[in-house]
């Protein structure tokens, strides 16, 4: 009994974009709300997310299940894959090796991210109301910050790159290349301007009083943002 | 004149050409340094080592094993991978390449001894997709519709695959833990379906697209392919066509019950 991959495939393409697309853009404004009002903008931010109705079944239909299909068969895909990128440095080709390589952190890095706050919430150790300061915590400590730098910026290069895949999988052929551009241009602006500034301005204010302010500073300007008073 | 010859006579081209004895055997490498002569390509170094099977040690070996036919690049039984790339030795000339010059066999496919390889999965690929236009019957059907000339010109350059193997042996998703088809049966189910009388039939190359395993979802849009075409098929345009094609397809199927 041969199996049938062709729907499966749409349904990974599908799900990556709706509903997981939406959730990692939501994030990225529960971020920014960071950038523009400092911790506390944060904090109630992720406090109004968590007064959402009926939260569990939207977290389980809207997150958890899509997820775990999209992740467990995207690490399928990544392991019936080859990486020739050392014989065919294609700048297309080294996306493709990147989607996967990126696709991995991701989901490593999204049920490392469920450990310290869903699975901390079922824990009894915060509740869903101290979550948004709980997370703070976490991302201003030196060392958790920058693995979470690296993972939200694997996570917005998968999401961008599978944005413009998503496009050709389901067959907006002529206006591929199009696409790919305002692709390339939604991926810039998502990783310099939403998603990255926001986690350096969570990361910053408790820095500050400390030294190397100047090199911070440089830091935050090189990468399009502004250090926050929060 | 006598002088010249003696002068190109001296210089010589140098070879590692990965070999394997049979199906099953490991893989060896081994050395040539043979004659240069103006003009010649990997084919022509390759039947000097026929003549004369001495490595560039002075120990003799047996002939190196190939498969060739047209010698102008429109058979593709010569693929082979010289210096890091899939392609052609008819076309692969001396004077453009790097030396020494590496020849390996498309390891994508089965190698059956040294540089052969065995390409059966691509026909059964064409089979599968019925890349051809039925037009037999019990009796004359009569002439077909006209394709219009703007078409047929745009569809010969779909129509110039030569089953080579090259995008296969460069597509990273073609390989033994996947079963992916290739990018180019799918480039001929876009050609066949453009044609008048080959549309009739165009809900079947889909289908073959769609089932089983080694479907057109296998493709994951490296684009090596298309990088890598000796003949300039727009592989990729082809795929994101049919990718368009199969998903109307499978729309249509659910809505017509």
């Amino acid at each position: 009994m041969k199996g049938n991959s062709f729907y499966a495939r749409k349904i990974h393409s599908l799900l990556g974009v709706i509903p997981l697309g939406l959730f990692i853009i939501e994030h990225a404004l529960t971020n920014y709300s960071a950038f523009e009002h400092g911790k506390e903008g944060f904090v109630d931010s992720v406090k109004g997310l968590h007064d959402l109705p009926l939260i569990f079944f939207l977290e389980l239909f809207v997150i958890w299940l899509p997820i775990l299909f999209h992740g467990v068969y995207g690490l399928y895909l990544a392991f019936t894959s080859n990486y020739n990128t050392g014989r065919y440095s294609y700048g297309r080709n080294w996306a493709f090796a990147l989607q996967r390589i990126t696709g991995v952190i991701t989901f490593v890095f999204v049920a490392w991210h469920i450990w310290q706050t869903r699975v901390q919430v079922a824990l009894g150790n915060t509740t869903n109301e101290e979550i948004g300061q709980h997370m703070h915590n976490i991302v201003t400590q030196p060392v958790y910050f920058t693995i979470y730098f690296i993972a939200v910026l694997a996570a917005v290069f998968h999401f961008a790159n599978g944005l413009w895949a998503f496009l050709v999988a389901w067959g907006d052929h002529g206006r591929s290349a199009r696409a790919a551009r305002i692709v390339e241009d939604l991926h810039g602006h998502l990783r310099d301007r939403i998603r990255a500034v926001p986690a350096v301005a969570v990361r910053v204010p408790q820095r500050r009083v400390r030294g190397g302010a100047d090199g911070r500073r440089r830091f935050v300007r090189l990468i399009g943002g502004r250090i926050s008073n929060g | 004149m006598a002088d010249t010859a003696t002068a190109t006579a001296k210089r010589t081209v140098k070879f590692i050409i990965k070999r394997q004895e049979k199906p099953d055997a490991a893989p060896y490498t081994e050395e040539f340094e043979i004659p240069y002569r103006p003009n010649m390509n990997v084919i022509s170094a390759l039947m000097e080592i026929q003549r004369n099977p001495v490595k560039a040690d002075g120990a003799k070996t047996t002939p190196v094993v190939w498969e060739s036919n047209c010698l102008e690049e429109v058979c593709g039984a010569c693929s082979m991978v010289i210096n890091g790339k899939p392609r052609q030795a008819c076309s692969a000339l001396i004077d453009k390449l790097e030396q020494p010059v590496r020849v390996e066999p498309m390891s994508t496919f089965p190698v059956v001894r040294d540089l052969v390889i065995n390409r059966e999965r691509m026909f059964n690929a064409l089979k599968k997709v019925k890349a051809w236009i039925p037009i037999d019957g019990t009796y004359d059907l009569g002439p077909g519709p006209r394709m219009a000339e703007t078409k047929r010109q745009w569809a010969y350059e779909l129509s110039k695959c030569m089953t080579c193997g090259v995008c296969l042996e460069a597509c990273p998703n073609v390989n033994d833990r996947s079963s992916f088809i290739g990018p180019a049966p799918i480039s001929q189910v876009r050609l066949f379906n453009a044609h008048p009388t080959g549309e009739m039939n165009a809900h079947e190359r889909l289908e073959a697209l769609m089932e089983g395993e080694d479907g057109i979802e296998g493709c994951g849009n490296s684009q090596n392919c298309v990088r890598s075409c000796p003949k300039g098929i727009p592989l990729t345009t082809s795929i994101a066509a049919i990718n368009r094609d199969t998903t109307k397809h499978m729309f249509k199927r659910w809505l017509s019950f």
